[in-house]
């Protein structure tokens, strides 16, 4: 008599008790889900009175999709957050004396969002639209982890940029030339991936950023003018610069265990030139570090 | 008769869970009431008023300014302080200095109208058609944080109702089980149930066993496993595989017992043992079924007190002694791979070269004579 095999038996009672398992949750789980998801809206008009100040937004944001966009007319702020109840707390304010308008809380994202599992294929999706008055001066400081983020500043007045993405993705556009000039625009991607396209609407005279285990994606096209700086720093990770062709460029990157890929580029007196560099109207200076990472600097059509 | 009985109560019982279900079920995609459910004897608004100034995007208003149905500010007139509807609609024409507020319902401020305090919606929205705001205009489909939220009572028609969709889904998900194991591992099913049969006692008490030994193996397992640099990196497979052969075993053995039980029955019903897969299939279901009707009665006596308690109690009891010789009797017979009694066959070993020969005369035995020939032969 052949002896039946054990394996069977076993992974069929396994596969079984794996299905009562799995039965038994969706008892449970629709139990609570209407009680689980809030919706809030909240918005305020432009005060009159401080319609020039500059409005400075602290937005920390995780687990979820957020956007950022611009508001209709005459209003200071328009906020749809769409959350679950049991998983985090939203936390939001608007100080009218400091013109600060907080989302998520300043400082430990992790008390206010809790890093959650409320991302659902299936289900309904977190998410913070936020859209700001569009002639109102702006200082944007955006802090991601886990989330996937849409920024559409194009037509936003921006002063300030500071975006730090954690496990994240990160997509910013400057679609329209920036009204205002940014002095210093900051990108860090840990873990992460950032992208900006249109960079050079944005006016920014520097652009610091810095990809750490992730991937900083700066296409440098737009309307712009005159000269730009660009500060970068990889780690374990890749920057890539995208320049349009009539822009003249300058590299002067370090490398230890990484490489610098500037395609057509000159080697002169250390650092690296494009062939337009004494020639073009516009340019961009890149200084750069790769430390086991890479630069690279392409050209646009 | 007694196979088409069974197939019968699978179906009626397929239904059943789904019945239950769409008793208890809440709406999906419904809003929460705005209001907390006042404790009983207190005034619902006060409560829901608690919950407000509680809450991170409520207000605090006073009890007076509150209005239960439609409330409405007309073209000439001003609020001093803050108004709110609860549940109902807030429409303003006129001027509200302070909050304006609806709890259940919508606020509509009408052109001209004007707001200087914040406008809130809670569990409708804001609909702004020309009015003016100096705070905050917001909506929320329900406050968040607040006032503690009392528990909606769960019945105990509900929880009885609960008790026996639970037992009847087990039922299904352990018949489809069964219905693979007869299917597909027929002999582990048959071994295991000898084993049940001929030493319910030692399969028990291996049961127990291995209930008590289960945490100790795994961490000598695991243990094990750490001593080479391969085997750390398997830990994590072999604690998988360590719950997933546990799991397996125990619903194995269970199947296996109530397929014992059910045969009992049958047998002492006088049904005559065919062996065939169909009555394997039958006695399984009729075991399950066994343990189904404990269950049934104990979740439909669950609002009885210390009785259903009982009841329930007993079930346990008897659930768990069935599982733990199941498990038992699956250990000591290797997953139904070894049988308590090995086939006859296998057991006789030959004594020596010749005893399997045909017995042949010293002197031979002569040639039978082949007939001849038929003519059809070719």
């Amino acid at each position: 008599m052949r002896s039946p095999g054990i394996i069977r038996p076993l992974l069929l009672g396994a596969a079984g008790v794996a299905t009562l398992a799995v039965s038994a949750l969706p008892t449970s789980a629709a139990a609570q889900e209407s009680q689980r998801w809030r919706t809030l809206e909240a918005s305020r008009s432009t005060p009159a009175s401080s319609a020039g100040d500059t409005l400075r937004v602290r937005v920390a944001y995780s687990v979820g999709r957020l956007t950022l966009g611009d508001a209709k007319p005459g209003t200071l702020y328009d906020i749809l957050v769409r959350y679950d109840a049991n998983e985090r707390l939203v936390s939001y304010s608007y100080d009218p004396a400091a013109h600060i308008l907080t989302v998520g809380g300043d400082s430990g994202f992790a008390r206010r969002f809790a890093i959650s599992h409320d991302t659902d294929d299936k289900g309904p999706h977190p998410s913070l639209a936020l859209r700001l008055a569009p002639s109102v001066p702006l200082d944007l400081a955006l802090r991601l982890s886990a989330a996937d983020a849409t920024l559409a500043l194009g037509g936003l007045d921006v002063r300030g940029l500071s975006v730090d993405a954690t496990a994240s993705g990160g997509r910013v556009t400057f679609d329209k030339p920036n009204p205002s000039r940014i002095p210093s625009a900051e990108l860090r991607a840990t873990f992460a991936g950032i992208a900006v396209s249109g960079l050079g609407n944005a006016r920014a005279d520097t652009v610091r950023a810095k990809a750490t285990l992730g991937r900083v994606e700066l296409d440098l096209g737009g309307d712009w003018t005159g000269s730009t700086t660009l500060d970068l720093d990889a780690v374990l990770g890749v920057v890539t610069v995208r320049v349009p062709s009539d822009v003249g460029v300058k590299v002067d990157a370090s490398t230890t265990l990484g490489s610098v890929d500037t395609p057509g580029f000159t080697a002169r007196d250390g650092a690296l030139y494009s062939d337009n560099w004494s020639a073009a109207k516009r340019s961009v200076t890149i200084a750069g570090r790769a430390v086991l990472a890479r630069l690279e600097v392409q050209r646009l059509p | 008769m007694a196979m088409r009985y069974a197939i019968s109560l699978l179906a009626i019982l397929f239904a059943s869970p789904l019945a239950a279900q769409g008793g208890t079920t809440p709406s999906a995609g419904g809003v929460a009431s705005p209001a907390a459910p006042a404790a009983p004897g207190q005034d619902p608004i006060a409560a829901w008023l608690d919950s407000l100034a509680s809450d991170a995007h409520g207000l605090t208003i006073s009890r007076s300014a509150v209005h239960e149905g439609d409330l409405q500010v007309g073209a000439g007139d001003t609020v001093a302080g803050s108004i709110a509807a609860f549940h109902g609609t807030l429409d303003v024409y006129g001027h509200v200095r302070g909050n304006a507020v609806a709890a259940g319902g919508d606020v509509v401020l009408h052109p001209g109208s004007e707001v200087g305090g914040d406008v809130l919606s809670v569990g409708g929205e804001v609909r702004n058609e020309g009015g003016s705001v100096g705070g905050e205009t917001r909506s929320v489909s329900a406050l968040t944080v607040g006032a503690p939220t009392p528990a909606a009572p769960v019945t105990t028609e509900q929880t009885a109702r609960r008790a026996v969709s639970l037992s009847v889904g087990w039922y299904l998900v352990l018949a489809f089980i069964g219905l693979a194991v007869v299917l597909f591992a027929r002999s582990n099913l048959e071994i295991i149930a000898e084993r049940i049969r001929t030493d319910f006692t030692k399969s028990f008490l291996y049961g127990l066993a291995g209930h008590i030994l289960f945490v100790p193996a795994l961490v000598v397992g695991v243990a094990a496993s750490a001593i080479t640099v391969v085997g750390i990196v398997l830990i994590p497979f072999i604690i998988v595989g360590f719950f997933l052969a546990a799991a397996g075993a125990l619903a194995l053995g269970f199947i296996a017992m109530s397929f014992v039980i059910g045969d009992a029955a049958m047998r002492w019903r006088g049904a005559a043992g065919g062996g065939g897969r169909a009555q394997l299939l039958q006695f399984l279901i009729v075991g399950l079924s066994i343990f189904l009707v404990l269950w049934v009665i104990a979740g439909a006596l669950t609002s009885f007190g210390a009785v259903g308690g009982l009841v329930r109690f007993i079930c346990m009891v008897v659930t768990w002694v069935a599982v733990t010789a199941g498990f038992g009797a699956t250990l000591a017979s290797r997953g139904g791979t070894r049988a308590l009694h090995p086939p006859l066959l296998e057991e006789i070993e030959p004594i020596d070269d010749l005893s399997w020969q045909t017995p042949t005369p010293v002197s031979g035995v002569a040639a039978a004579r082949r007939p001849p020939s038929s003519g059809r032969e070719r």
